[in-house]
């Protein structure tokens, strides 16, 4: 009996290994192809085109203000949701999902219109993306540090920490956030990933970030496209790794579990 | 010295009331149990008094002093709370440092206080743990060495043993109530359970939705409660099925065939149908073979022996009790002449019988 589910999930996990590792090693080896057999062209194009930097850099510095915009903003709506105004969770909750129900293009016809009229100037900084990356990232930071604020009893902590003549700056840095890294450390991941994956913004903005310079790499250069996709999904699991790490580091103060007596 | 005073303190959540107007008030070291079911107020009133909540009229007043507008982290009260509420990021001797680091103190002086203080819950060696590699015990532990270790004028402790196992709670209230008293802060516990309230409190604010029953010495609340459902709350009680007799001068209640002067029944009319509650140990048998007009004719159920004491259940003839199995706690040994189906005669001591009425019993019951 035991053998045969040991069977069925050694299937299962494999047709899952096959399910990811084709399209990547399908990738990688298309990448790496030319008319004339293998060929490092492709990698080679992307390394000596300046746009692919400017674009990387952009990315790279939208990412690290939504992230942090993000993360203050999301933060302190789900404390405020949690200690002051649990009623209203599902509606936040609700609003958080709302993104996914207006297109994208609506968003941006509706904000470059009210823009125009109010703040024209901002429409000319990159930076703009900014408050719509962090639209688009809300219902996955929510759901990250809901999820860690539930896990610990938030009132209680709080109240002791009052109780204990701690005021909030102390009770904020001191026992909420470090209580919430793990769950900061994967809304981060989330936010950042959506940045660098998100492609209808940007290009409507017309602002050449990394996902726009990939497609347009991809109408003149396949392989090239081919490359960019691959060093994208690399990165976001490199992340993904630096952030368990980092995660585990933090945590890693913690003796191991033990057995304890009374 | 702190002295405590909660004035006529109402809390209400939406249309639910919690506090309908509580006074009381506590002196300097004392140990004051607030004790009541679920629902009857005596977490609210704790929060009031810790400033996590703001009542909806009425002052609490800490030395004299009206502290409504102090928030919590100014209060100076040490608060401990049911689900330990230890900070897991930190360890047993951080969480116990941690009131003092917001005080300001230096390194050593923390170092010094915070060590005393988990020597004295006992956890000497277990510095370093974080509060998942300790017991629940411990945990609690943690959180009282956390709470005194700011030296507050006021300790409050929300049921902080109701989440432990039996064995460990009883070591525990004892230990709680051997530091209380040999640091002589002035407590608050909260509790349902009443052995707890009985056995460590200096006296105990019985509650009941919303509403303070009785305020007294554990002796107090047991032997001479003061409404019907501090009775029927704290500890076990008799219920006997009778009118109201006698004279405005000597009062007494007529149970069955009998007239006994019941001091508690002055003030009702002549007639009035009541209910007189007696605890086991105030309640007497004495073997008849026919009714001598002094005591209810009954008729005995079984002993149950329980060490100390032995219990005797007996079924009453009087037939507006069918079926009232009355108990009688009798000490030392040698009762066998109470065995089942000897007939005997009951009776109770009247001083600390209490006289209520149906409705007021029956309203006492329901609030538990």
């Amino acid at each position: 009996m035991r053998t045969r589910r040991h069977i069925g999930l050694g299937t299962f996990v494999i047709i899952v290994i096959v399910f990811f590792a084709i399209p990547l090693i399908s990738l990688l080896v298309f990448s790496f192809t030319g008319a004339d057999g293998p060929t490092i062209d492709a990698w080679a194009s992307i390394v000596e085109n300046p746009g692919f930097y400017s674009a990387l850099g952009l990315s790279l510095t939208l990412a690290v203000l939504t992230t942090i915009a993000s993360l203050i903003l999301m933060t302190a709506t789900v404390l405020w949701v949690h200690l002051r105004a649990m009623h209203l969770r599902a509606l936040v909750e609700g609003i958080t999902l709302l993104v996914f129900a207006i297109p994208a293009i609506t968003l941006v016809i509706g904000a470059t219109g009210l823009l125009l009229g109010l703040a024209p100037w901002a429409l000319g900084s990159p930076l703009i993306l900014v408050p719509f990356y962090v639209v688009l990232s809300f219902a996955f930071t929510y759901r990250a540090l809901d999820a860690g604020v539930r896990a610990m009893d938030l009132q209680t902590l709080v109240d002791a920490a009052q109780s204990l003549g701690a005021g909030w700056p102390t009770i904020l840095l001191r026992v909420i956030l470090p209580n919430l890294r793990t769950a900061l450390l994967g809304a981060a991941f989330l936010t950042i990933t959506v940045v660098l994956g998100e492609y209808v913004l940007s290009s409507l903005f017309l602002y050449e970030t990394l996902p726009v310079f990939m497609a347009e790499i991809g109408t003149a250069e396949a392989q090239g496209a081919a490359a960019l996709a691959l060093l994208t999904v690399l990165f976001t699991w490199g992340l993904l790794v630096l952030v368990s790490f980092v995660s585990r580091r933090l945590g890693g103060g913690r003796p191991q579990m033990t057995v304890v007596t009374t | 010295m702190t002295t405590v005073e909660l004035r006529s303190v109402r809390k209400t959540f939406g249309d639910f009331v919690a506090l309908h107007g509580l006074d009381l008030n506590m002196t300097d070291g004392e140990f004051v149990s607030f004790l009541g079911p679920s629902g009857c107020g005596k977490t609210t009133a704790l929060r009031i008094v810790a400033g996590f909540e703001l009542p909806d009229g009425g002052s609490v007043l800490l030395d004299g002093a009206d502290i409504e507008n102090a928030p919590p982290n100014k209060r100076d009260m040490g608060m401990v709370f049911q689900d330990y509420s230890l900070f897991p990021n930190m360890t047993a001797i951080e969480n116990v440092a941690f009131g003092l680091r917001v005080r300001g103190q230096s390194a050593s002086q923390m170092k010094e206080t915070s060590g005393k203080m988990i020597e004295m819950v006992g956890l000497k060696g277990k510095e370093g743990n974080y509060p998942h590699q300790m017991s629940g015990g411990q945990q609690q532990r943690v959180a009282l060495a956390r709470a005194l270790a700011i030296q507050p004028k006021v300790l409050l402790l929300d049921e902080p043993l109701s989440a432990l196992d039996a064995k460990v709670r009883v070591s525990l209230r004892n230990e709680i109530r051997v530091i209380q008293q040999e640091l002589a802060i002035s407590t608050i516990f909260v509790t349902h359970d009443q052995e707890e309230a009985l056995t460590i409190s200096d006296r105990i604010a019985v509650l009941s939705q919303g509403q303070l029953e009785q305020f007294g010495t554990p002796e107090e609340i047991y032997r001479h409660p003061a409404t019907p459902f501090v009775a029927a709350f704290v500890g076990e009680s008799n219920i006997f099925h009778g009118t109201i007799a006698g004279t405005h001068d000597a009062p007494s209640v007529r149970i069955g065939s009998v007239e006994i002067p019941v001091q508690q029944a002055a003030g009702r009319s002549s007639g009035e149908r009541v209910r007189v509650l007696t605890r086991p140990e105030s309640t007497y048998l004495r073997v008849t073979s026919e009714g001598d007009g002094k005591g209810i004719p009954a008729t005995v159920v079984s002993q149950q022996f329980q060490g100390a004491r032995t219990r005797i259940l007996t079924h009453l003839d009087h037939v507006e009790d069918p079926g009232a199995v009355i108990l009688t706690d009798v000490t030392g040994g040698g009762h066998d002449h109470f065995a089942g189906g000897v007939r005997v005669n009951v009776t109770f001591d009247p001083a600390t019988a209490l006289v209520a009425s149906a409705e007021e019993l029956e309203s006492a019951t329901v609030a538990q």
